[in-house]
């Protein structure tokens, strides 16, 4: 390959001075004339029949524009399940359930309307435990589902029996996590606006804009092409804003509707937490079958999701859950059973790593306790099964590239695995753990599809209009799509005019999510770049007499390869293009669907992401025995990305994932009272690390440059949060003699388990 | 945010007498870090907000060798622990300023609002009690002066009456020879609530404790001095065992709850150690 001018290199994210200055955009800060502030008035009650809705005195309340209820909004949504719809007219299914919505000229009358409306319940049993949910003669929260199972996922790959019948050593640990939030910088919210031909113009912050329009166009029939949707600067994601609908946005397009008037709902930091929805509560059983010498013949992980009282992703976390976990190592015997289990709570959504950080918590945490019971070293006891390019895994993915070997051993090395292991300090421990996740994936039955779109306008001065159906969530997606299209063209980053979020603008696609902006969001752009490439040379190649083949281009000027002197630059090109008879104009599109494959509908097998990225993250801590306290000294991530677009953005996004990754071992947690209240609704109780919390991060990247990719480039964004709290809970183990498998681990649980430990002895 | 009526005296007894006219429906704002979040969030709605930011004299910190430290109402905890003299004779409240919150916190939230907001989990109380802090409490018609203890009446109440403020508190000059700290225990390592704190001033002389004074935050209705712990320090020889009794003694003294930051028996034991070590610090 030639030398590479801008792939490869660290540069400063394109959108990073509007951002540091506070010009950005975000839909939080739009305000139209006329505007209305609407909001929604939630169930007290985790579940009961509504008997009545009186809006009588809040409609007669100065300053209300428009009051609705669930007779407003007959549509109905999901991602997997169509089990949603905006305000319940029948019941209410958890404290939070929306039952009505007012559109009122300020915040304060708005507050006073909806306290107006008068709601008549009557209470019904409700369940929240997912095992009760389970149990025969428990309340229902869907009449339609028995059981109140969501979706019972499985996969069945070779035969685990056998290979635990086989096994010297056969191990069953349980594990539990928590719920933990998303925490966007900017909360949800969004404005609706409808203009007097009919037209609907959203304006919503959202990882996917091409299928929020498609959403609402079927909801409200309405022709896509009489909806915009427009994302403005998005402040952050997280899964919390991609394929998932809320009853805000239905309720704020209705009351525009109804009130004549654009209409802007925005939660607050509390009504983000729980209805922005967050990582769902895993409940796992993992059974491993593993030799003398360290060879995993086999796995079985049952895993019981809380889904709440609504499916959203549920079910798609808990069958994500469970389809990377036969990847990761060689051995062929694996076994799944997910069950997604509706409670009276709130419910749970879509959250980096979509159900994978939760299985491989569990998963990693007991291959880490196993090393210790049968004495192996829990980094070789990895490398020992660590699967590798060419494989095809139990999951069946074909591994094009794989870095997991290089991934454990830097990470080892990096943090002093070796030596410390063979000189062990009192209070202190080590721990690894590794992971594997996909870029971009194909596991929706029905839809065969894992797409992205770019096209490309090249301008009469040689810049560049560059669209993406990848929206900048603040992983630095413009940044890195902008580089591979100046790589491509040969055209200067500054050059380069990057429009995303804008369904009017913007290609369809499947937006930012699944790990897949570089990778499938890249090669849309890398092919509409060809193509604009091709465009371009063609017309220099008419007017400087030499065939395309010949040419090149270098920051804006083509040039003969070995005759520098007969050039043209860009901009000479494309008006020598258009301003002519019978001219053209250089504008090059792409559509790029991944390669890959829908899983076997009957043993979950499949190939279903077009490549896999693998990542490890070796840590150590120093435990105070006295307090409990949990010391983290360093942390090293590795990541193999195929490679690096953006080296200094990416090192970035490994660092956020360890941050997300150590909120989720040590210091968050959604706690919810007995009827499913937050207890701890606020930043000073729902606890992230703050930047005096972060350990030292040594970020690796290994690139093992993929086949298929934009210059070998896999995913990031999901792999980089893995790993976090299985390699606590070693590390914790190691310094304590604890093992903590219900996370969070907090200095708590360390100062409970000593204590009793202690009396024990 | 629900409507309030705005008052923005220049006079303490103006803002007094505003305070005693609107009685429990009245608020006053120095820092505001407390009492507007409360408002945004709407678990405090007052018809009646006072603003004593307009009143001059109240921004002032000073040391005499003399005297001890004065320091005005609004003075805040960037003030604080940016005194070169806080630093130098007070390290316990220096330490208690520099974990308080954040940056944006300290520029604004002030250390008498900090002791009126009255939570037992607070950074203010701990230190200067152990400094034995006095309050000047100005009323509409008059003046008192109380001893910092008597400040909290229960979590999140004061003891003031209707239509007083704290406008000034007084630390005197600590014992010679005397060392004192502050350690907070949080679950992180900045923008936290104490789960439990201790405060201690020691006083040795030939190897004996000579004054003791330890006071405890986050492990009862108010925060308070372990004077129970204290005297079994007293005239005692310095050792690690009779250390380690006293922390045990300050741990039956207290009453710590279960709640969302910690359950009461994991505060138990943060609390003889942290007593503890905060008495073996001191001798350090």
């Amino acid at each position: 390959m030639a030398e590479l001018r801008y792939v490869g290199k660290g540069l400063p994210r394109v959108d990073a001075l509007e951002k540091v200055t506070g010009q950005a955009m975000y839909t939080l800060d739009l305000t139209l004339p006329n505007m209305l502030y609407g909001g929604l008035l939630r169930s007290p009650l985790p579940h009961a029949r509504i008997l009545s809705i009186d809006t009588g005195k809040a409609e007669r309340l100065l300053g209300v524009k428009a009051v609705i209820t669930g007779k407003d909004t007959p549509y109905t949504f999901g991602v997997s399940h169509m089990d949603q719809t905006p305000l319940q007219t029948e019941k209410v299914r958890y404290v939070g359930d929306a039952v009505a919505a007012v559109a009122a000229v300020d915040q304060d009358v708005l507050a006073e309307a909806l306290s107006l409306i008068q709601v008549e319940y009557q209470e019904l049993p409700a369940v929240f435990d997912p095992h009760e949910a389970m149990q025969e003669g428990a309340p229902l929260v869907h009449e339609d589902k028995p059981g109140n199972i969501a979706s019972n996922p499985r996969y069945d790959i070779g035969d685990v029996e056998k290979a635990f019948r086989e096994a010297d050593y056969v191990f069953e640990d349980h594990f539990e996590t928590q719920r933990v939030a998303h925490v966007c910088p900017e909360p949800h919210n969004n404005l609706a606006v409808w203009d007097a031909s009919g037209k609907l113009t959203f304006y919503y912050c959202s990882q996917m804009p091409s299928v929020t329009r498609v959403q609402l166009s079927k909801a409200f029939n309405l022709p896509e092409s009489r909806i915009r949707v427009v994302t403005n600067t998005v402040g952050g994601g997280f899964g919390s804003r991609a394929t998932s609908k809320f009853p805000m946005d239905f309720a704020a397009i209705v009351l525009a509707k109804k009130s004549g008037r654009p209409v802007k709902i925005a939660y607050n930091r509390a009504d983000e937490f729980i209805h922005s929805t967050f990582r769902h509560k895993f409940i796992m059983t993992v059974k491993t079958g593993i030799n003398r010498d360290g060879t995993i013949t086999g796995r079985h992980v049952t895993n019981i999701c809380d889904n709440g009282a609504y499916s959203d992703y549920g079910p798609v976390v808990t069958n994500v859950g469970g389809a990377l976990q036969g990847t990761l190592y060689k051995f062929m015997n694996y076994k799944y059973d997910g069950y997604c289990v509706y409670t009276n709570l709130p419910y749970g959504g879509a959250m980096r790593g979509i159900g994978n950080p939760q299985v491989h918590y569990a998963c990693e945490a007991q291959l880490s306790m196993i090393a210790e019971r049968i004495g192996l070293d829990p980094l070789e006891l990895r490398l020992k099964n660590a699967v590798e390019t060419g494989d095809e895994t139990a999951s069946g993915a074909i591994l094009q590239s794989c870095g997991l070997k290089e991934c454990l051993t830097q990470a080892a090395e990096k943090i002093g695995w070796k030596e410390k292991k063979a000189n062990p300090e009192p209070n202190r421990g080590l721990g690894i753990a590794c992971g594997v996740h996909f870029t971009g994936v194909r596991l929706s039955p029905g839809i065969d599809a894992d797409f992205a779109g770019a096209t490309i306008t090249v301008n009469d001065d040689g810049s560049v209009n560059l669209a993406t159906s990848c929206v900048e969530i603040g992983s630095g997606s413009s940044t890195v799509l902008s580089q591979i299209c100046a790589e491509v063209l040969g055209i200067g980053l500054d050059k380069i005019n990057i429009i995303c979020g804008d369904t009017e603008t913007c290609p369809m696609g499947w937006g930012s999510r699944a790990s897949r902006n570089t990778a499938v969001g890249g090669m849309a752009v890398q092919k509409a770049a060809e193509d604009a490439r091709t465009q371009i040379l063609a017309l220099a190649s008419q007017k400087l007499e030499i065939h395309p083949d010949d040419l090149e281009i270098k920051e804006g000027v083509i040039t003969a390869k070995g005759a520098p002197d007969r050039s043209l630059t860009v901009a000479e090109a494309v008006r020598f293009g258009r301003y002519r008879q019978g001219g053209t104009a250089v504008m090059a599109k792409a559509h790029w669907d991944a390669p890959s494959t829908l899983a076997d509908p009957k043993t979950g097998r499949g190939n279903f992401s077009m490549a896999f990225s693998f990542g490890a993250k070796a840590l150590e801590v120093e435990v105070d025995p006295a307090t409990g306290r949990i010391n983290v000294l360093g942390v090293a991530a590795s990541q193999d990305l195929g490679k690096a677009v953006n080296p200094l953005a990416v090192k970035g996004q490994v660092e956020g994932g360890v941050h997300m990754g150590l909120g989720f071992a040590m210091y968050e947690q959604i706690m919810l009272d007995e009827q499913g209240r937050m207890k701890n609704p606020y930043l000073l109780d729902y606890r992230i690390p703050t930047v005096m919390d972060m350990p030292p991060v040594i970020p690796i990247l290994v690139e093992s440059q993929d086949p298929v990719g934009p210059f070998g480039a896999k995913g990031v964004g999901e792999m980089a949060t893995i790993g976090m709290p299985e390699a606590l809970i070693a590390a914790v183990a190691e310094a304590t003699g604890l093992w903590i498998t219900d996370l969070p681990i907090t200095p708590e649980k360390v100062f409970l388990g000593l204590k009793a430990k202690k009396a024990a002895e | 945010m629900k409507e309030f009526a705005l008052y923005e005296p220049t006079s303490l007894k103006e803002a007094c007498a505003l305070l005693a006219q609107h009685g429990d429906q009245a608020k006053a704002l120095a820092g505001g870090t407390d009492l507007l979040v409360g408002m945004k969030a709407g678990w405090l709605r007052p018809e009646v907000v006072v603003n004593l930011k307009k009143i001059d004299g109240l921004r002032d910190i000073s040391f005499s060798e003399r005297r001890g430290l004065s320091i005005g109402a609004l003075v805040t905890w960037t003030q604080i622990l940016e005194h070169p003299q806080v630093a130098e004779h007070y390290p316990a409240l220096h330490q208690a300023a520099a974990s308080m919150g954040s940056y944006q916190v300290r520029n604004l939230g002030t250390l008498a609002g900090n002791l009126c907001h009255a939570s037992p989990a607070a950074n203010g109380p701990v230190p200067l009690l152990i400094y034995e802090a006095s309050c000047l409490i100005q009323g509409p018609r008059s003046k008192r002066t109380l001893d910092l203890s008597g400040l909290f009446a229960g979590p999140q109440k004061n003891a003031l009456a209707p239509g007083e403020l704290l406008s000034e508190i007084f630390l005197p000059v600590p014992p010679a020879g005397s060392k004192s700290l502050y350690l907070k225990f949080a679950q992180r390592k900045a923008m936290e609530l104490a789960t439990v704190a201790v405060g201690s001033l020691v006083q040795v002389k030939k190897d004996k404790f000579k004054l003791v004074r330890l006071a405890l935050g986050a492990v009862g209705p108010v925060p308070f001095r372990a004077h129970k712990a204290e005297k079994v320090l007293l005239d005692q020889a310095a050792s690690e065992e009779i250390m380690r009794r006293a922390a045990q003694v300050a741990m039956e003294e207290s009453a710590p709850i279960s709640d969302l930051r910690a359950s009461a028996e994991y505060r138990r034991g943060l609390l003889e150690e942290l007593t503890y070590r905060a008495l073996r610090d001191c001798l350090a």
